[in-house]
């Protein structure tokens, strides 16, 4: 589904709500506190219309089950667009998110591995060296900023542990969304209309304390560095 | 000097582990949370590198768990973490975090954090 068919989607069901909430009030059966439920609104106008009273014209009554017939013929479209589109997107945006993540993390682990392993070299060349009296300075130079540079390789994979939080914290909100679809979808009971029911979220392993964070950056390092520098010396001084 | 590494994600905790050592250390103890890193914590760890969220016990509630331990009380603790938002550093500095390290870090910041705090302390235990 594209953002455009998304928004209009969003428009469609507010409209449609909307109605539905003109319809209720106007067919009188409500009282102000119980108009935002539109469940709550169909179970009163069917007692209401099941009991024989309710102060309506006959009239009213049909032009009100009409509006609200309506309504729900255009929120059984909407379910179903959710149900063939958007939900099901989101669960295959989520695996992608988690795939990449997963993928960054090997990746990550590999090339930390192939580092260690090259770090250790020049520390075995750098024994060899020594143990052989070799008086090359710039030798050990070279060995000394190769070192500094393979360390300074591994400081950069810091990227994976924040990107994959700023993947988490993607995946948490679409997770947010697919449920709050779910809802939206659900409000009318689709098994009434003969509707199968709308796809579950997709299973997701059991969310403990957060572990990610919404700002998690890879950007503007040294300048965030130094705004933390300055809270913490300013605190410290005022306490 | 013995430090305790507390990180969820190993691969940070790999990264940390070799700078700490790149920068002179020669000993260092692995916690996945902060669960374990209390597990592990005892009269032997002479500095706590933390990151703050965390499954199970966050690095907050670590360090405030620390601080109540007799042996944890003086003990430095460093927060590693991707949060720096001021409330963020306030909430450390309540539960008696010595400094803080904006992920991702560089090694020069590494080194001279630890040794700010290291000097810090030594200056403390000798007034």
């Amino acid at each position: 589904m594209r953002a455009k068919d998304f928004s209009e989607l969003l428009y469609d069901s507010e409209a449609t709500l909307r109605l539905v909430d003109n319809a209720i009030l106007d067919m009188g059966a409500i009282d102000a506190d119980r108009q935002s439920s539109a469940e709550q609104a169909m179970r009163v106008a069917d007692s209401r219309a099941s009991s024989g009273h309710g102060g309506l014209g006959r009239a009213d009554s049909v032009r009100g089950y009409s509006e609200i017939l309506g309504v729900l013929a255009s929120l059984r479209q909407s379910r179903s667009v959710l149900e063939n589109s958007t939900v099901g997107k989101i669960q295959q945006t989520h695996e992608k998110l988690r795939e990449v993540s997963d993928a960054t993390e090997t990746v990550d682990t590999d090339i930390l591995n192939g580092l260690e392993r090259a770090t250790s070299m020049v520390d075995i060349l750098d024994g060899y060296a020594a143990e052989h009296s070799e008086p090359d300075d710039r030798a050990a130079i070279i060995r000394g900023t190769l070192r500094d540079e393979l360390v300074a390789l591994v400081g950069h994979l810091q990227f994976q542990n924040i990107t994959s939080q700023q993947l988490k914290y993607a995946s948490s909100v679409l997770t947010d969304i697919e449920a709050r679809l779910a809802q939206i979808a659900t409000v009318f009971d689709p098994s009434d209309c003969g509707l199968a029911p709308l796809a579950q979220p997709a299973a997701t392993a059991p969310i403990g304390p957060v572990t990610f964070d919404l700002n998690a950056s890879t950007q503007n390092r040294a300048e965030r560095q130094a705004k933390v520098d300055e809270v913490m010396m300013g605190k410290k001084a005022s306490a | 000097m013995n430090i305790l590494v507390v990180d969820d994600s190993a691969t940070m905790r790999r990264i940390l582990v070799n700078s700490i050592y790149r920068v002179g250390f020669t000993e260092c103890v692995e916690a996945g949370d902060g669960k374990e890193g209390l597990e592990k914590f005892d009269a032997s760890i002479q500095f706590v590198i933390a990151d703050w969220n965390m499954p199970k016990m966050s690095g907050l509630d670590l360090a405030r768990a620390i601080r109540q331990l007799p042996e944890g009380n003086q003990v430095p603790i460093l927060r590693v973490t991707v949060r720096s938002m001021k409330e963020d550093i306030v909430a450390a500095i309540r539960a008696v975090v010595n400094d803080y390290i904006v992920k991702p870090f560089t090694l020069r910041v590494l080194k001279e954090k630890i040794d700010a705090v290291m000097s810090r302390q030594g200056a403390a235990a000798l007034s």
